[in-house]
């Protein structure tokens, strides 16, 4: 009976695939709160799965839900952690409501090794354990003085090490939550800029200089401004709940 | 029991403001600053509340610093955290402030600070920096561009008695850009290659002070009244010098300054919209000097055949805002001349001085030709109006006419494929999800210092014991690279006679075991070694070493 009672409850949980199946089959009306729940359930099980994929189906939830900025978010996290190029097009697809002006993070330098990175993850979960194993290796019969075969050691480890290790590597860019408009001084006592930004605009940070940071304005002559940080959505949050 | 419990709970420890600097200037921003310790691994969450002080003007913060710390003593741990929270704040009067009192509400202990006073001393704008924030233009035509000029002077610095001048070049380097206000200036001042302006000369009272000019654009969107807030530098300036000799020799460094601020007055613009006379009736919003042309990418067409329309337009005089230009007006010249224009968006691409804008069109039957398309503008820097106009492009339309059965093409022997949805129309589908093991460093990690230790300990571990467990090959290795090692007469001799009676087994007269093996080589190593004490005392020949290392590397590899 206990065990017909947790297939029950089981089976009464909704999968991020599921919901967002059930939201397509929905009314625009309708269909968006259900997106959202997917997208949040896709989060959930990135908790226990790090398939950047996880994070592609949350943008692409976000985005069918009209919130450009996670789903930006989610896409550029994806991207950088190597999910699959369909990724990259569904961001491209979300900048197309940009603005003329609108600045375009390029794709991280790092991501094709970390594609590499998910790969050899997800064909070898014990992965770390052996790049770990190979380094061991190459400093034993280095010690041995058979530095052909700890120079092969080494370059083989480095093969898994250096994916695996960019799977990790910090994401550039930063995304505006809301409308905002700058400042010209990082507080409240500056006076604004004319410049606007629109929610999902992706900005590039200067620097940061307590809870305020730089950033570029959109435009091309050379301008910046601050914004509040808390104001900014950053791809390498994507997942902290 | 509960006694000390409830002790705990309520003791509040003591804290104060820390203000710094101790003494601030009106008008310079300074910091005030709480510090809060405890002990305990980690700080508890805080409620923190903003101060709010009458008179003083937050213009940042809290800037939140922690740290912690862990010591163990007589094996017994303890640990301590600080929290500090800063503010940046800046009072634009003279006077005394006095800081409230606040509490922190953490989750286990509130926090009281004590209440404190701020004293903020008048500063008299400075009389040895001149600042001028001015614009040619205070009445310019919306959007059109305006220069704005910061020209910064420094009265020059000069010790009589240590006979030293110092320059603007050197006294620009003493204002805070940071701290300062620099309004439409600041992105200048960000970037270290652009803070070196244009030098310029003082005139009129400021006659023998030497400076920089800096100029930025500007452009206003909207008509009215619009005002540029003033510019605040800060920073110091010398009073006094000093030099001070090091074993590098002298130099002179500044002993003494005092804080600067220099404030402009704000510069209020009268924004005027374009003149009504003369405006175009189908004037979209250009406002600059510019020159449209027109092409096709085809131009023999069958009719409600698309066909692609490129708009190039140039900005003469390079002032205008082409990202921000509107389309050109067309939509009712095409329709006149029989031409349908596509409802999509122009996105539009800006290169150097040119914007590209391409439009599908459609032909309809009375299409002859492409119309004369016009872009009124507004020449903001001459104040009048103007209108480009690209040329007419003649195109041949034809009718469409009824399919003749003779000219259809063949079909085709195999169905054809259906072709793949995709294009940047389409979503892509949800991903497939695979489980993927999370990336740790810890096991590489791991395995790296592994693997240092055992290369270590292999390679470098005969070091560590003594010699007399090594091999008399090992030996005999070590000792013939102390012999190629070794410099002057008595260093080889010491190292060859070593060699020599590890080789020999430490026998008690190793030419003698050599003589039994090989006699000549006995022979000429003896006369070596004689030659080799001679060369000790003067005598002999110079390379007696070298020969003496020569023969010994003939020496057989194994005593017989």
């Amino acid at each position: 009976m206990m065990i017909s009672f947790l297939m029950t409850f089981l089976c009464s949980i909704d999968s991020g695939e599921s919901l967002f199946e059930r939201a397509m089959s929905q009314e625009a009306s309708q269909s968006v709160a259900t997106f959202i729940e997917s997208a949040e359930s896709f989060v959930d099980d990135a908790a226990t799965n790090a398939d950047p994929n996880l994070a592609f189906n949350a943008g692409l939830a976000w985005a069918r839900a009209g919130n450009r900025p996670k789903a930006k978010q989610m896409l550029q996290y994806a991207v950088a952690r190597g999910a699959t190029p369909e990724a990259w097009r569904a961001l491209q697809l979300v900048r197309e409501q940009d603005g003329l002006d609108a600045i375009q993070v390029s794709m991280p330098w790092f991501t094709p090794l970390a594609r590499l990175g998910v790969v050899i993850s997800t064909l070898l979960p014990v992965a770390a354990v052996v790049a770990g194993g190979m380094l061991t290796l190459a400093g034993l019969f280095w010690g041995l003085r058979r530095s052909d075969i700890a120079l092969l050691s080494l370059l083989a480890a480095l093969v898994l090490v250096v994916p695996l290790c960019s799977r990790s590597l910090p994401i550039p860019g930063a995304i505006a939550a809301a409308e905002l408009i700058p400042s010209e001084g990082p507080g409240d006592g500056y006076a604004s800029t004319n410049a606007t930004l629109i929610p999902g605009d992706e900005v590039k940070v200067i620097r940061n200089a307590g809870q305020w940071c730089e950033i570029d304005l959109p435009g091309a002559d050379w301008r910046r401004g601050w914004v509040r940080r808390a104001d900014l959505l950053y791809p390498q949050d994507a997942l902290a709940r | 029991m509960l006694l000390p419990l409830f002790v705990l709970l309520t003791s509040v420890p003591d804290i104060d403001w820390v203000v710094s600097p101790s003494v601030a200037d009106a008008g310079i921003p300074f910091e005030i600053q709480v510090r809060l310790q405890g002990e305990g691994r980690s700080a508890p969450d805080l409620d923190v509340p903003t101060p709010e002080v009458l008179g003083l003007e937050m213009l940042e913060g809290p800037d939140v610093r922690s740290g912690s710390n862990l010591s163990i003593v007589n094996g017994r741990t303890s640990a301590a955290w600080t929290r500090t929270f800063t503010w940046t704040v800046v009072a634009d009067s003279p006077g005394l402030y006095q800081l409230p009192e606040v509490v922190f509400t953490g989750s286990e202990l509130d926090f009281r600070v004590n209440p404190g006073s701020v004293v903020v001393r008048e500063l008299e704008p400075s009389r040895d920096v001149f600042v001028e924030f001015r614009c040619s233009n205070l009445t310019p035509w919306i959007d059109q561009i305006v220069d704005l000029e910061l020209t910064v002077l420094f009265r020059p610095f000069q010790d009589e008695d240590l006979g030293t001048r110092i320059g603007s070049q050197d006294l620009v380097q003493l204002i805070d850009w940071n701290r300062s206000a620099l309004g439409p200036f600041s992105s200048i001042f960000d970037d270290q290659d652009r803070r070196r302006g244009q030098f310029v000369r003082g005139r009129g009272e400021q006659q023998g002070w030497e400076g920089f000019r800096w100029t930025v654009s500007k452009r206003f969107r909207s008509a009215g009244d619009a005002v540029l807030e003033p510019v605040r530098l800060i920073g110091t300036y010398p009073v006094s010098l000093v030099r001070r000799n090091t074993v590098f020799g002298s130099s002179i460094q500044i002993a003494k300054r005092r804080p600067v601020r220099v404030d402009t007055n704000p510069l209020e613009f009268q924004v005027r919209p374009p003149p009504q006379d003369g405006k175009p009736e189908d004037w979209v919003g250009a406002v600059g000097r510019f020159s449209l042309s027109t092409s096709l990418d085809r131009v023999s067409l069958g009719v409600g055949e698309p066909v692609t329309l490129t708009m190039m337009v140039e900005d003469l005089d390079g002032n205008a805002d082409l990202a921000r230009l509107p389309d050109p007006p067309i939509e009712q010249s095409l329709h006149d001349a029989g031409w349908q224009l596509s409802p999509d968006p122009a996105p539009g691409k800006v290169e150097g001085q040119v914007r590209t804008i391409r439009r599908s069109i459609r032909p309809t039957e009375r299409a002859s030709e492409l119309p004369r398309l016009r872009l009124p503008y507004f020449d903001a820097e001459r104040s009048m109006w103007g209108v480009t106009a690209a040329e007419a492009i003649a195109v041949q339309v034809t009718a469409v006419s009824e399919l003749d059965i003779q000219t259809l093409p063949t079909p085709l022997v195999e169905d054809p494929k259906a072709t793949l949805e995709v294009g940047p129309e389409t979503w892509p589908g949800l991903a497939k999800n695979n489980s993927v093991a999370s990336v740790s460093v810890f096991p590489m990690a791991i395995g790296l210092g592994l693997g240092l230790l055992v290369a270590g300990v292999l390679r470098w571990s005969p070091l560590l014991f003594s010699r007399r467990g090594l091999s008399r090959n090992r030996k005999l290795e070590l000792l013939r690279r102390e012999l190629d090692r070794a410099q002057g007469h008595i260093q080889i001799g010491q190292a060859a006679r070593a060699y020599l009676s590890a080789w020999s087994n430490h026998a008690s007269d190793p030419i003698l075991v050599l003589r039994k093996s090989d006699p000549q080589l006995a022979d000429e190593l003896h006369e070596a070694f004689v030659a080799l004490d001679r060369a000790d005392f003067g005598g002999g020949s110079i390379d007696a070493g070298d020969r003496i290392i020569d023969l010994l590397r003939r020496l057989p590899g194994r005593r017989s």
